[in-house]
């Protein structure tokens, strides 16, 4: 998704510094335009988590977030329909990662070691999760400029995830085995661990919504806001009852070659 | 631009308002977490015990009463989880004579989920002889809970083992288990005690092993990962000065012997049982409970045995174990007669399970154990 972000604001970026070449001598703007397209990269740092949406009733608090370094790199190609309106695709690698400890009442989820023992039911207490996608993505958007330096863009974005990882603890509180009638089974200060990393979908997409701003000629700031639209789970993954989307902010710097 | 700027803040506010924390789901938990019995203080075999704690793995509560009382219209009352609702309700007077079981359900606070409760008063004094007849699964099915039938009632609440903890470390079926009534035991039924492995979850928990037992008292499986030790709460009252326990058994010893970090280790498994006679309360009136950490040790004992010439045998061997003095206490005939003694009876497929040393496949059978008392 940051790469997504960081892509639509490359995007803007290109498209700001397009206007601007455009707006200068209008020569220089034909000859943009009728070139018709060009290519930008993007480098960003994502800030955001991968979280239930809305968050469900079951989240009691959240104690702390953590971002984790979130680099993306997206190469960027745009093309120019008029001065105004363009479309761009792009590929990049990305990542998006979290820490987050929160608070939950009867929480559907299963601890599990790593030879694949696993206990299940509603878990009360505190719980750290991790939550870390490398994605390989590619956006694609629609791109309007509203003038010189400003490049709006909307679209979507499709990801392969390279790595991923969804693991965490639970301690403070009690498990109810299989539901909420259950033995109660009480875990203290020493931590039980869970991983559903093998869980998650290789394949996730989403929207991007992106701006573009052109600080000088080749030069753009950007910032895109990148949405998963499908569950991070595999839709025969039960343990915890609500999807999760990873929703993601991307600021960084795009430069472009035209 | 401006229009711009404002449908992406905007955007970005709604996100932010969506996913704040909601209001607090409604309790999904059905519990009875404890008796008050303050109504029935002066019928109660241990007078001071008006407060009785229910784990969550229990079903039947049995409320042991002196003999000769009057159980036509006894109200006792319950707490719940906060939130739950009680059928019939908490505190309403209803017929326990003739050991009557009043079932009741209670409801939790988000009208999902229910538990089924039973509840009786007896004045059932403990056998003095076992022959592991009778059993029947827990509610989940998973695995077998032993109890005695004394004139024609059926009494939870004197033996339990740990299946409600192996439940968490496996999926086989209730044969499976450590703790199991068999077929062929010395005569008709039997117990049979195996230590089994508690697989990648249990080796991760630090408890790689689960011993086969059977003991009197009640397991708390909310302790089972916490303080393993403590889950096994031993001990019943009992009215009477025990001298000696006799019985048949079988020992197989299984063939790895491994300790707490599931590491091979030099010898070969032995089983135990023990059994012990304590001073169920302390110096001010509160109730003392003997479990895993203390029940050879703590200053409360009066008695104890254990089994000392065990072996390896694949014929039934009779078995005796004679109580000794522990502490240099000796027996106040008054508090006996109020049942201020509680007994237990421990038997283990691993010795040393208590540390999670064993070997896999170590099975103990028992048969026909009896309480010989003064």
């Amino acid at each position: 998704m940051a790469v997504g972000m960081l892509l639509s604001l490359s995007a803007l970026a290109n498209d700001l510094v397009v206007k601007e070449n455009h707006s200068e001598p209008s020569v220089e703007l034909e000859d943009s335009v009728s070139k018709g397209s060009f290519f930008s990269v993007k480098l960003g740092y994502g800030i955001g988590g991968t979280m239930p949406f809305p968050l469900p009733a079951e989240m009691r608090s959240i104690n702390g977030f953590k971002p984790l370094c979130n680099l993306s790199l997206h190469g960027v190609y745009h093309i120019l329909f008029d001065k105004k309106v363009g479309m761009k695709v792009g590929v990049g690698l990305e990542r998006k990662g979290m820490v987050a400890d929160a608070t939950v009442k009867n929480y559907s989820m299963s601890i599990t070691d790593d030879a694949g023992g696993t206990v299940s039911g509603r878990w009360t207490g505190d719980v750290q999760m991790k939550a870390v996608q490398t994605a390989l993505t590619i956006p694609v958007a629609v791109e309007w400029y509203p003038s010189d330096r400003w490049d709006v863009n909307f679209g979507p974005y499709f990801s392969y995830l390279v790595s991923r990882e969804f693991s965490g603890e639970v301690c403070n509180g009690y498990l109810r085995e299989g539901d909420p009638t259950g033995a109660k089974i009480e875990i203290g200060e020493d931590a039980q661990t869970f991983d559903f990393s093998e869980d998650m979908r290789r394949f996730q997409w989403g929207l991007t919504m992106g701006v573009d701003w052109a600080v000088y000629k080749k030069m753009g700031l950007f910032l895109d806001l990148n949405w998963g639209l499908n569950n991070i789970f595999k839709s025969d993954f039960e343990t915890i009852t609500f999807n999760m989307y990873p929703i993601f902010g991307v600021v960084g710097v795009s430069y472009s070659f035209n | 631009m401006k229009n711009l700027r404002v449908v992406f803040f905007s955007s970005l506010l709604m996100l932010a308002s969506v996913s704040c924390i909601k209001d607090e789901p409604m309790n999904a938990e059905a519990d009875i977490l404890s008796c008050n019995l303050i109504d029935d203080k002066d019928i109660l075999i241990t007078q001071g015990d008006t407060i009785k704690k229910v784990y969550s793995n229990e079903d039947h509560i049995g409320i042991l009463v002196q003999s000769g009382r009057d159980l036509k219209q006894r109200a006792p009352q319950f707490t719940l989880t906060p939130g739950a609702t009680i059928s019939p309700e908490s505190g309403s007077k209803h017929d326990f004579s003739d050991n009557k079981v009043v079932e009741y359900v209670v409801t939790s606070e988000d009208r999902l989920w229910s538990r089924r409760y039973f509840v009786s008063y007896n004045s059932l004094e403990l056998p003095e002889q076992f022959s592991f007849d009778y059993y029947t699964l827990d509610r989940s099915g998973k695995y077998q809970i032993v109890y005695e039938m004394v004139d024609d009632v059926e009494v939870m609440s004197w033996w339990s083992s740990g299946n409600p903890g192996f439940s968490m470390a496996s999926g086989v079926g209730p044969e499976g288990y450590p703790t199991i009534i068999v077929e062929d035991g010395y005569e008709g039924t039997g117990l049979q005690l195996t230590t089994r492995s508690a697989g990648s979850f249990g080796a991760m928990v630090g408890m790689p092993i689960a011993p086969g037992n059977l003991f009197l008292g009640s397991f708390n499986v909310g302790m089972a990962l916490k303080e393993p030790l403590k889950a096994t709460c031993f001990g019943v009252p009992f009215e009477k000065v025990p001298k000696e326990i006799k019985g048949w058994y079988k020992f197989k010893p299984g063939e790895v012997l491994t300790d707490g970090n599931n590491k091979e280790i030099e010898g070969v498994d032995d089983f135990n049982i023990y059994a012990m006679f304590y001073e169920n309360t302390d110096e001010n009136g509160n109730q003392v409970m003997l479990d895993g950490t203390n029940s050879s040790s703590s200053p409360y004992l009066v008695l104890y045995a254990e089994i000392e010439d065990g072996k390896a045998t694949n014929q039934w061997l009779p078995f005796s174990i004679k109580f000794e003095q522990k502490n240099g206490k000796t027996i106040d005939p008054e508090r006996l007669a109020k049942y201020g003694y509680n007994f237990s009876l421990v038997f283990s497929s691993s010795r040393r399970g208590d540390v999670f040393q064993g070997a896999v496949g170590s099975t103990l059978c028992v048969d026909e154990v009896s309480i010989i008392c003064e």
